[in-house]
């Protein structure tokens, strides 16, 4: 390949790439623009790619007609709540699995290899009927139950995954200096985990905070809806405010993207922490 | 020290057994066994053998619901892997700035699936649409993309393509373990880059391709959100769509709409049945091109 060739290949990735970027972030870009137009704007032909003056009316509606304060405390709470005990749980199952070796150990990971088989479907019907049973329905401590059930084994097997990468010899050294196992798990490898840790947290955090079938699944009544529902149940049949949409799907979009800025490093341990071989 | 370290384990990993048992194995036994009555919530379940079976089949929504599932994911499966590996082959090669691009094509899967359904509706809106506006500076009279049956489906195929992210990373991740020797000795032997990239990389990193090739395909089967949100949402008939109706929705309709609980769980199981006949399928056809390093396991 000659020196122009390169160039010109050189260059056509360069546009290739930068028209996909713009794809990504535009339609961002775009909903963020929507929310802050009066409403006569929104519509307006030819498109606007700035509002002509910038109004916040559209966030005030939200928090004063629609309650979407609520929402917001609700998916908060759910998520922040469900993603510390799912966290918890995996810090001591990777542990476990990661560490120990006993009987059954095996059964564990086929367990979790059938879990990330079965569709969620198939359990929803007797799901809800537990739930009803449970008295549980409507109730935020209703869902962050059954996203805990759901998350937890995702969190053990990207939480092994952590531990495997820690050297055993770290924690023999500290036992051979009179630590006890526990005393060696909390003060060596706990904080050589804990971007790890973190990044497990955020994963789960996420998850909740995003989930629509099970939330809407479980949880009718307006003050416990969390974002996703309410989201959802904003589209009605003859009105669609899409000012006060565009605001909601940055209020929803927002927290995500600011903690993914904090996970980056970690996008490939979450995505294939399912794809594990046992 | 053995039996303190089984007992230690088994505490630790308790919570899981038991969310296990509870919140998976029970339900699955009991969806099969609600699948054999006849059950409105309310009332005792009956037991009706296997009527709901023989329903399945009489019910035309059940087939309009498995076509639209099927043509869905025939379109948007290869689309999103060949997109995907495209530009994972690009930012590869890309010498600056890939950690940058890696990001940003990761930022719409950390997006709401709700949100990308409201997208959807924004993006591809027939008269005020961003993607109409767009396709008329060519002059070009784009589709109603959100009303016209037709459209539907691509419309959606063309907004996963969205979030295609997570599988730019993966083969990403996967291409940079392809051994550099390789490329150098095949280079000496002359191989063009489009040699190379056929003849080494596709075959080296067959096995994270097929495998996203089996996951999105079942997760297409059981796409739900953005299509319930964008045409099913509560009382919106405006953009209901029969185009839309997916297996997953049309499941979701019977049991908490209809309060078909037995009828739904007998759908979820014929799903689940299709899903691992074509995930067998799949894995017997693909298996030949499949390249594991070390031999076939």
């Amino acid at each position: 390949m000659n020196g122009t060739m390169r160039h010109v290949a050189t260059a056509a990735k360069a546009v290739v790439l930068g028209a996909w970027l713009l794809i990504t972030l535009f339609p961002l870009y775009w909903i963020l623009v929507t929310s802050l137009k009066p409403k006569s704007e929104i519509f307006s032909m030819p498109l606007k790619y700035w509002p002509g003056e910038v109004t916040f009316e559209h966030y005030e509606e939200l928090f004063s007609f629609a309650d979407f304060g609520v929402y917001l405390l609700n998916s908060l709470i759910v998520s922040l709540v469900a993603a510390g005990v799912v966290t918890a749980v995996g810090v001591l199952g990777g542990y476990t699995l990661a560490r120990f070796a006993f009987p059954g150990r095996g059964a564990v990971m086929l367990a979790f290899l059938v879990t990330q088989m079965i569709p969620l479907f198939i359990a929803l019907g007797p799901l809800y009927l537990l739930m009803s049973d449970l008295d549980l329905l409507n109730r935020l401590s209703g869902l962050m139950l059954v996203y805990v059930a759901m998350l937890v084994p995702f969190a053990t097997i990207i939480m092994r995954g952590f531990y495997e990468r820690v050297p055993v010899a770290l924690e023999e050294a500290a036992q051979v200096d009179g630590a006890s196992r526990l005393v060696a798990m909390v003060r060596v490898v706990i904080p050589v985990m804990l971007p790890g840790i973190a990044a497990t947290f955020i994963f789960a955090f996420v998850q909740c905070w995003n989930e629509l079938f099970l939330a809407i699944t479980f949880i009718d009544s307006e003050d416990a809806k969390t974002i996703p529902v309410a989201m959802n149940s904003f589209i009605t049949q003859y009105d669609i405010d899409w000012g006060s949409m565009a605001a909601a799907t940055v209020i929803s979009v927002l927290p995500t993207l600011v903690l993914f800025a904090a996970i980056r490093r970690y996008i490939v341990e979450g995505l294939t922490a399912g794809a594990v071989k046992g | 020290m053995r039996f303190v370290e089984t007992r230690a384990a088994l505490l630790f990993i308790s919570p899981w057994i038991l969310g296990f048992l509870i919140f998976t194995a029970w339900p699955v036994i009991n969806s099969a066994y609600l699948s054999l009555t006849d059950y409105d919530v309310i009332n005792d379940p009956s037991f009706v053998g296997f009527d709901n079976y023989k329903t399945l089949f009489e019910d035309p929504k059940v087939g309009l619901a498995l076509r639209n599932t099927f043509i869905f994911m025939v379109m948007s499966v290869p689309t999103q892997l060949v997109v995907s590996l495209g530009l994972a082959l690009l930012l590869n090669s890309a010498t600056r700035a890939t950690g940058f691009f890696r990001t940003a094509f990761f930022l719409p899967k950390m997006t709401p699936p709700v949100a990308v359904g409201i997208l959807l509706l924004m993006l591809f809106n027939g008269q005020s649409g961003l993607i109409n506006g767009f396709l008329g500076i060519f002059g070009i009279d784009g589709p109603a993309w959100t009303t016209d049956p037709n459209w539907v489906k691509p419309g959606l195929v063309l907004m996963s393509l969205w979030t295609v992210g997570s599988s730019v990373v993966i083969i990403l991740a996967a291409l940079r373990g392809v051994p550099q020797e390789l490329y150098d000795s095949a280079v000496v032997d002359g191989a063009g880059w489009w040699k190379r990239t056929l003849r080494i990389t596709v075959p080296m990193i067959s096995p994270t391709l097929f495998f996203l090739f089996i996951v999105d395909s079942i997760n297409a089967l059981q796409s739900f959100t953005e299509a319930y949100t964008a045409f099913f949402g509560s009382g919106n008939t405006t953009y209901s769509n029969d185009a839309a109706l997916f297996y997953a929705i049309y499941l979701f309709q019977q049991a908490f709409e209809f309060l078909h609980m037995g009828y739904a769980s007998a759908l979820a199981w014929l799903l689940f049945i299709v899903i691992m006949a074509i995930t067998v399928v799949q894995i017997l056809v693909t298996r030949r091109f499949v390249h594991y390093e070390g031999g076939n396991p």
